[in-house]
């Protein structure tokens, strides 16, 4: 093994399990908790979170000696900014019913505190080809809690998992058999809660 | 270690620079997408207009042939847009998009397809936040709430018929959620009313 593919390793795991960027730094809770109450929802802003930090951290790795130490904070916030705004003029063009659902989430991808923190920790003093990995691990770590959330919670709540207006997705059992409160804010917090315990009891 | 003796022309420039270059990509992006973007929203507003009229009510395309109103008709419902939709060129009716804040949490939008021989044809829900498993039930994917407000005359229906039933109407209730039906309801009840009085002018 490469010294090289031995971090990029490293960076996966952290990303994925040891420093996952939902369960260890809790980073992001405002999309994770709103959007998570189904499936597809949860798919959706965690690929769109994946796709705007693996860009952003990019685009400030290759900038990194350009970047003065003074103005490194707003150049960071336009970078994200000019990204996810340019992420949500295609997927209004293109991806209609997902722009609807994501709703005020998706131009929120912005205030992202994950984003932010992997641009000003990471990306601005690594390589390109570091950062690219930092970001698919971080963003991959965060869409699979999304998405684990997501699924909990549509299942408990609705009986059905990847279902939206169009579609009925994978029925389980009837809607009116789900329990309430996970689709509700609480929930979000109770199975976060409950995915947290599991982490640490797995890690012990 | 990162050295804060910060040069104000070097930054100016850098920060100057990097603006302009977001600029000029944001406003590409925008400007590729246009076309794309209009032609989406036609698409599902003309679906959206589409199953709420019956297809031998009119030949024209009601998505085209709009009228922008932005008119507040009482202090919780908007009137955005009236789509007309005509048969040989004489209006048959219109569907109107608008916008009720008496909803639980926030606004909700609709779309209510009225005829000018007093009938409605229906409704539809455009956008709302109410909530998930109770109020939500005014989706149409979600229960079957919404089909009431389908082929109506609405000279059988009194003013005091515009309620649901345990408040004395002739609508079913939704378990759970009083507010919501009753907002659907009352913006649906106060449209027919502004629209029987405002006819004329939406040909």
């Amino acid at each position: 093994m490469t010294p090289s593919t031995a971090t990029h390793n490293k960076l996966l795991l952290a990303g994925l399990w040891s420093d996952n960027p939902a369960l260890v730094k809790l980073l992001g809770l405002c999309p994770l908790l709103a959007v998570s109450n189904t499936a597809i929802n949860a798919l959706g802003l965690g690929i769109a979170t994946l796709i705007t930090l693996v860009i952003s951290n990019t685009m400030v790795s290759v900038f990194r000696h350009h970047l003065l130490p003074a103005i490194r904070i707003p150049l960071y916030v336009l970078i994200i900014a000019s990204v996810v705004t340019c992420i949500e003029l295609i997927t209004q063009a293109w991806l209609p019913q997902l722009h609807r659902s994501l709703g005020i989430f998706l131009p929120l991808i912005v205030t992202n505190c994950l984003i932010m923190g992997r641009a000003e920790a990471f990306a601005s003093r690594q390589s390109v080809k570091a950062a690219i990995v930092d970001a698919i691990a971080m963003g991959l770590g965060f869409l699979l809690v999304l998405l684990l959330l997501g699924i909990t919670r549509e299942l408990i709540g609705m009986g059905s998992v990847f279902a939206d207006a169009s579609q009925s997705g994978i029925k389980v059992f009837d809607a009116e058999y789900g329990i309430l409160i996970a689709l509700l804010p609480p929930g979000a917090f109770f199975i976060l809660a409950a995915l947290l315990i599991a982490k640490r009891k797995l890690d012990k | 270690m990162l050295e804060y003796k910060a040069n104000p022309h070097k930054s100016g420039l850098r920060l100057s620079l990097g603006v302009a270059t977001a600029v000029v990509v944001t406003a590409l992006v925008f400007a590729i997408t246009k076309q794309q973007r209009e032609t989406t929203k036609q698409r599902l507003l003309s679906r959206q207009l589409t199953a709420l009229l019956p297809t031998d009510a009119y030949d024209n395309n009601p998505a085209i042939d709009s009228i922008q109103l932005n008119k507040e008709i009482s202090n919780n419902l908007l009137v955005n847009q009236a789509y007309l939709y005509k048969k040989a060129n004489t209006t048959q009716g219109a569907v109107l998009h608008v916008t009720t804040s008496q909803g639980y949490s926030g606004d909700i939008e609709l779309l209510i397809a009225l005829s000018q021989h007093n009938w409605i044809h229906g409704v539809a829900l455009v956008a709302h936040s109410e909530t998930p498993g109770l109020g939500d039930k005014i989706e149409q994917g979600r229960s079957d709430w919404l089909m009431q407000l389908r082929n109506l005359k609405t000279e059988s229906l009194p003013a005091s018929a515009w309620a649901v039933k345990k408040e004395g109407g002739q609508f079913d209730q939704i378990t759970g959620a009083t507010i919501t039906p009753r907002a659907v309801i009352n913006a649906v009840s106060d449209t027919i009313n502004w629209y029987s009085l405002n006819v004329q002018s939406l040909q």
